[in-house]
């Protein structure tokens, strides 16, 4: 199993997600109606909204899996969110970065991924827009294009809380 | 043709239109996305984000068709705005309103349309987001909330603005062990602490700028049969997705909390009794036509409502306000149960 390195500017992009006030906060209907219609429209088992945390990945939403939090050093996410593109995985077994990945040999048995990074700054990606399951899965390009676009639609949720804080701080 | 009447509203509603500033703005990516999404999701050729202006219809964004406006007089969405629901038109050359419409007998050659209003504020619909194939077709249920939901994202996009003050303070305030000792486990909402703190904070606020606050209390109809009939487990799944459902017909800035075991608190900043009324008999609506999903099949819940709208001055408390909800939720389950409540 391979750990995603940590970004070089790590303690910048912690402070941007610190910022953004989403952590541990409780369920919202703007990311529930992402997962939502991500799950319906690409017809996944599970879809989520996942931030990466120091030590952990965290979910902001999760539809089709119950879970709050796992690890970092062993989250697919931690490695999406290394740089802008989406990260594709149509079947972990074959992929030496995760074959031995405990979430790929144990529950939840994630078997095909796909994230697009959540980036709030330029450089500055605090998690990602997912979807994974338990069977190999090759997804269509109009598939890729439609879940990077709803990660670019939560990107500006996650925003605009971080703008209204901005506006609500200068009084 | 018919022409579409005019909004009763029609006024208050090009006053707020106008005051979104977006009218003849250039495109935007963020715009570009959604009806791209949908044409993604519905499987159409055209899609639009519409805003309908006091003589036109002017598109924010359109896939599939390069056209920046059209009269307001022949299109669809001036229909569609009437409504708070979603129109759909299977066919264009069988409904007497569209029949000999331009729009239909000539380019783009509309065949089908399903339009979701979009509104900022209760009763006012600036525009739609739309669909469009020049073939006729029906929309599957899985296809009407996806386009309702897309349409609720669009809605964001056009607002920009989320979480109520309050409750941005507050999160920002705490830290994150204190978060999570005030987010109830098991639905993810705020529990009893979390929402009470909150319902404190909005009651401040409303007092010191004379707003209205309304408060709910939700109550799940004869839970204990569900949890004795199905199990725990069951029950569990039942008050999560019950609850949930709850966010789909609130404000993004309205809070919902688990005040205790079946019993649900819902904070309103801003609210007139008008308005509160509105959104829980949506929520009536829909609870009513969506059955809760469980591991055991779906399952029919009821809920009672007691609702209390202030406008809180100097002196009057958040007890009374929480004791006056109660009483209408008390009076809600008398009155038969699964109906809603608001203090006169």
């Amino acid at each position: 199993m391979e750990e995603a390195r940590i970004p070089e500017n790590e303690q910048q992009r912690l402070a941007h997600l610190q910022n953004l006030h989403v952590l541990d906060t409780p369920v919202e209907e703007r990311f529930e109606r992402i997962t939502r219609v991500l799950r319906r429209v690409l017809d996944v088992p599970i879809a989520a909204v996942s931030l990466i945390d120091d030590r952990r990945q965290w979910f902001k939403s999760i539809q089709g899996l119950e879970s709050a939090e796992t690890p970092r050093n062993i989250s697919f996410c931690s490695h999406a969110i290394l740089n802008d593109k989406t990260l594709v995985i149509p079947d972990t077994k074959l992929d030496p970065r995760f074959s031995n990945n405990p979430l790929v040999t144990g529950e939840p048995n994630v078997r095909f991924y796909a994230g697009h990074p959540l980036k709030i700054a330029d450089n500055i990606r605090v998690g990602t827009l997912c979807v994974f399951g338990t069977k190999p899965r090759n997804l269509q390009p109009e598939d890729l294009q439609f879940l990077q676009d709803l990660a670019l639609t939560t990107s500006n949720e996650l925003k605009t809380s971080m703008l209204k804080t901005l506006f609500t701080q200068r009084g | 043709m018919i022409e579409a009447e005019l909004p009763l509203n029609e006024k208050a509603r090009l006053v707020s239109l106008r005051n979104l500033n977006i009218l003849d703005t250039p495109l935007e990516e963020r715009f570009e996305r959604i009806t791209r999404m949908v044409c993604r999701a519905l499987n159409v050729p055209i899609a639009g984000i519409s805003l309908v202006d006091e003589a036109r219809q002017w598109f924010k964004s359109i896939q599939g068709i390069t056209v920046s406006e059209t009269p307001r007089n022949i299109a669809f969405c001036s229909h569609a705005i009437l409504k708070d629901e979603l129109m759909v038109i299977p066919d264009a050359t069988e409904d007497v309103r569209f029949v000999d419409n331009p729009l239909v007998t000539g380019d783009p050659n509309i065949r089908f349309y399903a339009g979701q209003p979009l509104s900022l504020s209760a009763d006012i619909r600036l525009g739609t987001l739309c669909a469009i194939d020049r073939k006729a077709r029906v929309l599957t249920p899985e296809e009407f909330e996806t386009l309702r939901d897309l349409a609720r994202m669009a809605e964001s996009e056009l607002a920009a603005v989320a979480l109520s003050e309050e409750q941005i303070k507050l999160i920002q305030e705490l830290d994150r062990a204190q978060r999570e000792a005030r987010i109830d486990a098991l639905t993810r909402l705020w529990n009893r602490k979390g929402i009470e703190g909150l319902l404190h904070r909005e009651y401040d606020f409303a007092v010191r700028k004379g707003f209205p606050i309304a408060l709910v209390m939700i109550d799940f109809d004869d839970f204990k049969k569900i949890n004795d009939t199905h199990g725990h487990p069951v029950g569990d799944e039942v008050l999560r997705g019950g609850s949930h459902m709850l966010l789909t017909a609130l404000r993004s800035y309205d809070a919902v909390g688990r005040w205790g075991g079946d019993e649900f608190m819902i904070v309103m900043p801003g609210c007139t009794k008008e308005e509160t009324a509105l959104a829980l008999e949506r929520i009536q609506l829909e609870a009513s036509r969506n059955p809760v999903l469980t591991s055991q099949g779906p399952i029919q819940i009821t809920l009672s409502m007691g609702a209390a709208c202030v406008m809180p001055k100097n002196g009057d408390t958040v007890e009374k306000l929480i004791q006056e909800t109660d009483d209408e939720l008390l009076k809600a389950k008398r009155n038969g149960k699964g109906r809603v409540e608001i203090a006169a």
